[in-house]
């Protein structure tokens, strides 16, 4: 096979699979919060935050917002929705999309605490067993 | 032995195909030593004439980290950037090329030849004969001590780590500066953790571990350029408990661009390890 002909398959499979992966992004539900952390001073033992969501799925479900599995609101045959929502965070909280009947989970996001004085841990930098 | 490094590279490849999940990076906790030790079997091929392979008998795994100095396995760093994506740390090391300078005579306190390697002798570089040099014949190399700056990218599915390290002990004089990939999945229980990475190594470090020239008195100079090294490694653990797992390592040094030194029997460094890991 010749060169050019070798080159024009390979670009345009790889069109293809670009394409391919664009349709799969935009079918794919989705679930944003934020602001995403809250840095906890050194006087405060809780956040409150004023978290915004946004969710977007391909087809009109009946869909409820979960906040580590209690029901923060729920919407009926929507597909797209805003949401402000006052919350009170001590631990790490994940937030989740469920299908209403099904129970499915569709998505799901989280909002992390950190502390800014109560640092006991941190991310080890070197692979472990590294010795050899 | 270059199908090891292919069979790194697949399982790095099959890591970047894998169904994306996060990774999770290890933490330590601070101010307290991480201690564990691999038992088991294992050995760590010498490339040079004359080397001796080490067995790979115990795995030690030491860490101590503090908010911004750590000691992990070796490596001494001060972290003065530590983001939720970028960590820069200054850090210093000894310089690995060293220990195949050094003579274990392992007989007399392991079992040696535990492991049996094949040699391949298509693998084996140039005429050995006519060609080479016993690396107990030369002048001591010595242990040099390597410092510089050590940046981490924390991406969710991957960690990339840049370090640029120099010689600050007078040693060889050189600098190297390193480009590496870490990626963690899992398959079942197994956890499997690739790694793949390149070095490129300054004339200077190459010539005081493996060039020729008078100090070794064999009439012979023999100088380098300055080399790339990749390399790939292999980690899977098989949790059994919270503080036990069985723990397999393959690491596959390439040499090949420094290989022409006569000091070389092959071109590639080749450590292998299994057994049981506890954590203390």
């Amino acid at each position: 096979m010749k060169l050019t002909t070798s080159f024009v398959i390979v670009f345009s499979l790889s069109i293809l699979l670009a394409q391919g992966d664009a349709i799969a992004k935009n079918s794919q539900p989705s679930l944003s919060v934020s602001p995403k952390v809250c840095v906890l001073s050194e006087e405060k033992t809780l956040c409150e935050l004023n978290l915004n969501f946004e969710w977007k799925l391909a087809q009109k479900q009946d869909i409820c917002l979960l906040e580590n599995g209690e029901q923060v609101q729920c919407w009926q045959k929507t597909n797209q929705a805003k949401l402000s929502y006052k919350a009170y965070v001590q631990v790490e909280t994940v937030y989740s999309l469920v299908n209403q009947q099904t129970g499915n989970k569709l998505a799901q996001t989280k909002v992390e605490i950190q502390s800014s004085h109560l640092k006991t841990q941190r991310r080890r930098l070197r692979s472990p067993w590294s010795f050899f | 032995m270059r199908y090891i490094l292919i069979i790194l590279l697949c399982s790095f490849s099959f890591a970047a195909s894998a169904k994306k999940v996060k990774m999770e990076t290890p933490k330590v906790e601070l101010g307290q030593w991480h201690l564990g030790l691999g038992v088991g079997v294992g050995i760590a091929k010498n490339p040079l004439h004359g080397g001796d392979d080490f067995p790979l008998l115990l795995l030690p795994d030491i860490a101590y980290y503090d908010e911004h100095l750590y000691f992990d396995n070796g490596q001494f760093g001060y972290t003065f950037l530590d983001e939720q994506n970028h960590v820069v740390s200054l850090i210093a090391e000894f310089n690995p090329e060293k220990r195949f300078f050094i003579f274990w005579n392992p007989s007399n306190v392991f079992l040696k030849n535990t492991i049996a390697f094949t040699e391949n002798p298509e693998q084996i570089v140039g005429d050995e004969k006519a060609n080479s040099i016993d690396s107990n014949d030369v002048a001591k190399r010595r242990w040099a001590l390597d410092s510089g700056i050590n940046y981490q990218y924390f991406h969710e599915h991957f960690t990339a780590r840049i370090n640029l390290l120099a010689d600050i002990s007078n040693a060889h004089k050189g600098w190297r500066a390193g480009v590496e990939l870490e990626h963690s999945f899992n398959v079942g229980n197994l956890i499997v953790q690739p790694v793949i990475g390149i070095w490129h190594k300054a004339a200077e470090l190459n010539n005081y571990y493996y060039g020729l020239s008078k100090r070794d008195n064999l009439g012979i100079t023999y100088e380098l350029d300055s080399a790339w090294q990749p390399y790939a490694h292999l980690q899977l653990t098989y949790p059994l408990s919270q503080s036990k797992a069985v723990l397999f390592k393959l690491s596959y040094d390439d040499y090949s661009d420094t290989s022409n030194s006569p000091l070389f029997k092959y071109d590639y460094a080749v450590n292998i390890f299994m057994g049981l890991k506890y954590i203390f």
